[in-house]
């Protein structure tokens, strides 16, 4: 996995299924057949945590009945999870909508194949040009297995989709990663911009610029135009007249008391276990609890929501203003905004003496 | 004034925006223009653009608003830094749908 992204939000809900998504993005394993240089979870070979899966389903279960209807399974490569297809095979039992990111290097193996039965939707990372991808993957081979990959899903008629993260790239490449979606008939194109998080931290000479955003915010506009017809193309950045107009975007609902999962409409499941709202590398601090524990989600949002939730809703809060505030930015990645921040609360809280409390 | 034909657009757009000399204020105005269209319920089918690179003289957005109420026009007339608007009713026998024609002109006086 090599994005904070989860590609589910922009898929259209299947047929009879319940009303809006809550999500619940699954990493079980940080172990990864590749090592990519901008991978914000630094996910790489040989990294041995798993999650429980008895721990994982019982978590899940109590999830789906409080209205959590899909589940992104990322990582690490999601296919080196031992347990990834009983995993699936439960979830869609119980009755979620099913996805999974994958480089798709694995998928060849005929025991995964054979796991495409219990996936709705299957996302293959795609960071560019075949030279551009395999530099980036560290792998001679990586472009050609995800061209593979994508043969596999369309011989077993799987929806699919590419994500991409934008990086310091050739605007050229939004046009050929378009005309890549459209040739390969994928329903999905992703784009999610650089984070500095995780091995990215190292790979400074990735980050896009101010005006590299602009030029693909504007180009963007023309892509989703020319080919919504042929594809749905989201880019994961907000204009600041879009966080006027819909603050609830980035969960800010002013003046509205609302549940708590109203607030946690994406959950986080890391490979330690641990509950997060919003992102893998958010703040443990807002942790709603680990699925070690074995307590149903109902009870976990109950304590949430008088123990950590206002200091949650302040976050959410504190963050948005403080995006309106810098007047120089009109662009913002606003996942990474908000994560920086549940950073900064973390000082305060310490310093401060909060009633968060750090997970153990 | 040059005028960018639809057919090379795409090209167009790429060389406005590969210029080393377009500065961040155009974009910025750029990236508005096309927020505020799409608030405005313009589901845009074309753009022109008109100036030499690196200098965008106007946009010309052309886009379709399917609910014809007065908050629909009222939102297109509330937009900013227009030069230009063009509105026809469609539709046969009743029209339901706007075609909306808007010229952004970025460095109005």
């Amino acid at each position: 996995m090599n994005t904070n992204a989860t590609l589910v939000h922009s898929d259209p809900a299947p047929s009879g299924h319940r009303k809006g998504y809550r999500i619940i993005q699954v990493h079980p394993t940080l172990n990864c057949n590749l090592k990519c240089s901008h991978c914000y979870s630094s996910s790489a070979p040989g990294l041995k945590t798993k999650l429980n899966i008895d721990d994982l389903h019982y978590f899940l279960s109590s999830a789906y009945d409080r209205g959590y209807n899909t589940i992104a399974v990322s990582g690490g490569e999601p296919f080196l999870y031992p347990e990834l297809k009983e995993l699936l095979r439960r979830s869609k039992e119980t009755g979620y909508y099913t996805s999974l990111t994958t480089n798709g290097g694995l998928l060849p193996h005929k025991n995964n194949r054979d796991t495409l039965e219990f996936v709705d939707l299957v996302a293959v990372s795609i960071d560019g040009v075949k030279e551009e991808h395999n530099a980036i993957r560290g792998n001679l081979k990586a472009f050609d297995q995800a061209l593979e990959a994508v043969e596999i899903l369309k011989e077993f008629r799987k929806r699919f989709g590419f994500i991409h993260l934008l990086h310091n790239e050739p605007l050229d490449t939004l046009a050929w990663l378009c005309e890549f979606t459209l040739s390969h008939g994928a329903g999905l194109l992703q784009l999610h911009p650089f984070e500095s998080a995780g091995r990215g931290r190292d790979a400074s000479h990735m980050q896009l610029s101010v005006e590299q955003t602009f030029r693909f915010f504007i180009l963007y506009h023309y892509f989703r135009q020319k080919h919504e017809n042929d594809f749905l193309l989201q880019l994961d950045v907000l204009h600041r007249q879009t966080l006027l107009d819909q603050p609830e975007t980035v969960y800010f609902f002013k003046d509205r008391e609302l549940p708590a999962e109203e607030y946690l409409r994406e959950l986080i499941i890391d490979e330690h276990g641990y509950i997060l709202p919003g992102s893998h590398v958010f703040n443990r601090e807002f942790a709603l609890g680990n699925i070690n524990e074995r307590r149903p989600l109902a009870e976990l949002l109950t304590v949430y929501s008088k123990e950590k939730l206002e200091d949650l809703k302040q976050l959410y809060e504190d963050a948005y203003y403080e995006m309106l505030a810098d007047e120089d930015v009109e662009l913002f990645n606003y996942a990474e905004r908000i994560i920086q921040h549940s950073w900064l609360v973390k000082v305060k809280s310490q310093s401060q003496n909060s009633k968060v409390k750090i997970q153990k | 004034m040059k005028e960018v034909k639809n057919e090379n657009f795409e090209q167009e757009l790429m060389t406005h925006l590969n210029s080393l000399e377009m500065d961040k204020k155009s974009m910025s105005l750029l990236s508005t223009y096309l927020v505020q269209a799409n608030k405005a319920g313009m589901k845009l089918y074309d753009w022109h653009l008109k100036g030499q690179p690196p200098r965008i003289d106007e946009l010309i957005v052309k886009g379709s608003v399917e609910n014809i109420d007065s908050a629909a026009i009222t939102r297109i007339f509330e937009l900013k830094n227009w030069k230009e608007i063009f509105i026809l009713r469609r539709g046969i026998p009743i029209p339901h749908e706007l075609d909306v024609h808007l010229t952004f002109q970025p460095h109005q006086g």
